[in-house]
């Protein structure tokens, strides 16, 4: 099965369900159905085929979604990129996935066209405008398309992180990947018509493929956040009691906003009967007055890098009093298997690490095709960079990274590929960068040393690095020092760096 | 409430909480989301203060990224809330 079969079932069996809500309007599995349709063929108009990839650069709305569709039709991929991007990144991605159709708003086309961009033909969907425009996909037949061909081990979407040169580095998922996810929240959450999902995460985060795909592949509705929505706790908090979602999936960082800021818990009782959540440990403190508020919902805590997607998962039941660490990331998910890589017995490295800790491997149906551009990774296990304990019961704890990955704000950083985009500024020679903080009050201090007179201000590095980076990956900090510390080895001593942020 | 206080007040707030007190290179046109500037819960203190300060409530159907981009965008959202003389 392919993420397009998914809706077409859905429509066939109940066309008049409302499937999606936006802040651009509603639409029923039928009309969905329709859309998706009259989309594809207009992108093939535009000269998409089979095995394409097609840029989705807008916000959050449900033409957003219906693209994804209509892409996934004609057995293209998509690639969804952030929409506060500037076209210098976008153009990047663009470049290096080889996209030559974009749905986009007419504004970022031009955008786009005054960066140099010649190549593209545009989707746009702004009412009117030039080229294809939505107003005019009417005049496309809604008719179900022929079979596209595309099957299980063809690409389905590519989502952007970045590599270790601070160029961006794109995961390729397939049909499989995804459906074998998919397959596994469904089962899971044992998801039907009457649910109502929420999307909080950003279609460029895998997270956001579980509210869309677990959703449709029950017949159930959801809802889209829209980000700026997400910035006003209170409001947020108005929508869940208004939509009344019954299934909710956010990182931690998102829930928290809305018990701290928002007032969360401060509403009798709400509807959820499911609340997942992923991407960073979610500190205990948050979590227990949510579980103890939330008597009738499950709690399921999923872990995964975007590489593997979600490959382990914990059902958060009771939580003790005395319990002070994070919830354990739990067993294999997805008929994924996952062990501990460790050094061999008796070995120094062994007796450091202690116990049964070793680095998270993963294997199975849901770990990526392997980045694009680059050899396929194959079946072997993809090795996570992740620390973690075996428990007595079989089960996993997450302790960190191994490696200098910093976690801030539910996405892996490599402090690395931020150092080296920092370090192509002319007036940056040497560059290192730590997170201070954890959850909501997480920071990416950069300290650096300047060759200039005068070091460059704030805002122009923040502009550097977004011109480069993912927009998680900006620093939010930035201090000058005359040398940075280094080891006797002469490494960037790290630790050193931390210190200094803790000093007043 | 007077248009250009507040893009001083804006601007003043920007500067003191989000960047420093580095407020070079900043101007009322600086895309403070694109940047980073502004993530979920800075924007989200950023609305509390202003909202308190004017004694206004912004509504939900306002909250678009268009309008906290950049100073001037987050003054025409303050500003168009204002209470007004029947």
């Amino acid at each position: 099965m392919t993420l397009d079969q998914i809706v077409i079932r859905a429509a066939a069996k109940a066309p008049e369900s409302i499937a999606i809500k936006g802040p651009d309007g509603t639409l029923t599995y039928g009309q969905l159905d329709a859309l998706a349709n009259r989309i594809a063929r207009a992108l093939q108009e535009l000269g998409v085929k089979q095995g394409d990839r097609v840029g989705l650069w807008t916000e959050k709305s449900v033409r957003a979604v219906a693209a994804m569709q209509g892409i996934a039709r004609l057995g293209a991929a998509y690639v969804p990129m952030d929409p506060l991007n500037p076209a210098t990144r976008t153009r990047l991605i663009l470049d290096d996935c080889g996209i030559d159709v974009m749905v986009t708003t007419t504004t970022r086309a031009s955008e786009l066209h005054n960066a140099g961009v010649s190549r593209l033909r545009y989707l746009l969907v702004d009412d009117k405008g030039p080229e294809i425009c939505w107003n005019r996909l009417c005049g496309f037949s809604s008719e179900p398309l022929p079979p596209h061909g595309a099957g299980d081990h063809d690409l389905a979407y590519i989502l952007y992180t970045s590599g270790s040169t601070g160029t961006p580095k794109g995961v390729c998922i397939s049909q499989q990947n995804a459906m074998a996810f998919i397959e596994w929240c469904h089962e899971l959450l044992g998801t039907t018509p009457e649910d109502r999902f929420s999307n909080h995460a950003p279609f460029f985060f895998d997270l956001s493929v579980l509210d869309l795909y677990a959703a449709f592949m029950g017949g159930a509705s959801v809802t889209l956040i829209p980000e700026a929505l997400a910035f006003a706790p209170e409001k947020l908090v108005e929508l869940v009691l208004r939509e009344r979602f019954t299934c909710w999936y956010s990182v931690p960082s998102a829930l928290m906003l809305m018990m701290q800021e928002g007032g969360l818990l401060k509403h009798g009782p709400l509807p959820f009967r499911a609340v997942l959540f992923a991407g960073e440990p979610f500190p205990i403190r948050h979590l227990r007055p949510l579980r103890e508020h939330l008597r009738q919902a499950r709690f399921f805590n999923l872990y995964g890098p975007t590489e593997t997607n979600v490959c382990t998962f914990h059902e958060v039941t009771d939580i003790s009093p005395h319990r002070t660490e994070p919830v354990p990331i739990g067993r294999a998910s997805c008929g994924n298997r996952v062990w501990l890589a460790r050094p061999p017995p008796d070995s120094k490295e062994a007796r450091e690490e202690g116990d049964g800790v070793g680095e998270l491997m993963v294997e199975g149906p849901t770990v990526m095709l392997g980045y694009w551009g680059q050899p396929r990774h194959g079946s072997g296990p993809y090795a996570t960079g992740d620390r973690c304990r075996e428990l007595p019961d079989g089960t996993f704890e997450y302790l960190g990274r191994r490696d200098n990955m910093l976690k801030v704000r539910g996405r892996r950083i490599e402090a690395g590929e931020i150092e080296a985009a920092l370090l192509t500024h002319p007036d940056i020679r040497e560059a290192g960068v730590i997170a201070t903080g954890s959850g909501l009050e997480a920071r990416l201090v950069a300290f650096v040393v300047s060759g200039a007179s005068k070091p460059p201000s704030l805002l122009k590095v923040k502009k550097h690095c977004a011109e480069r980076l993912p927009r998680y990956m900006i620093v939010d900090e930035v201090r000058v020092l005359p040398e940075l510390p280094r080891t006797p080895n002469g490494k960037l001593n790290r630790r050193a760096l931390r210190e200094l942020t803790q000093a007043p | 409430m007077n248009r250009d206080d507040l893009l001083d007040v804006l601007t003043r707030y920007v500067t003191d909480e989000l960047l420093d007190g580095d407020a070079e290179d900043l101007d009322s046109s600086t895309p403070l989301l694109e940047l980073g500037v502004l993530n979920s819960l800075e924007t989200a203190r950023m609305m509390g203060f202003v909202q308190k300060k004017y004694g206004i409530t912004i509504p939900s159907e306002s909250l678009k990224v268009e309008n906290l981009q950049t100073i001037s965008a987050i003054a025409d959202l303050v500003y168009d809330a204002r209470p007004r003389q029947p």
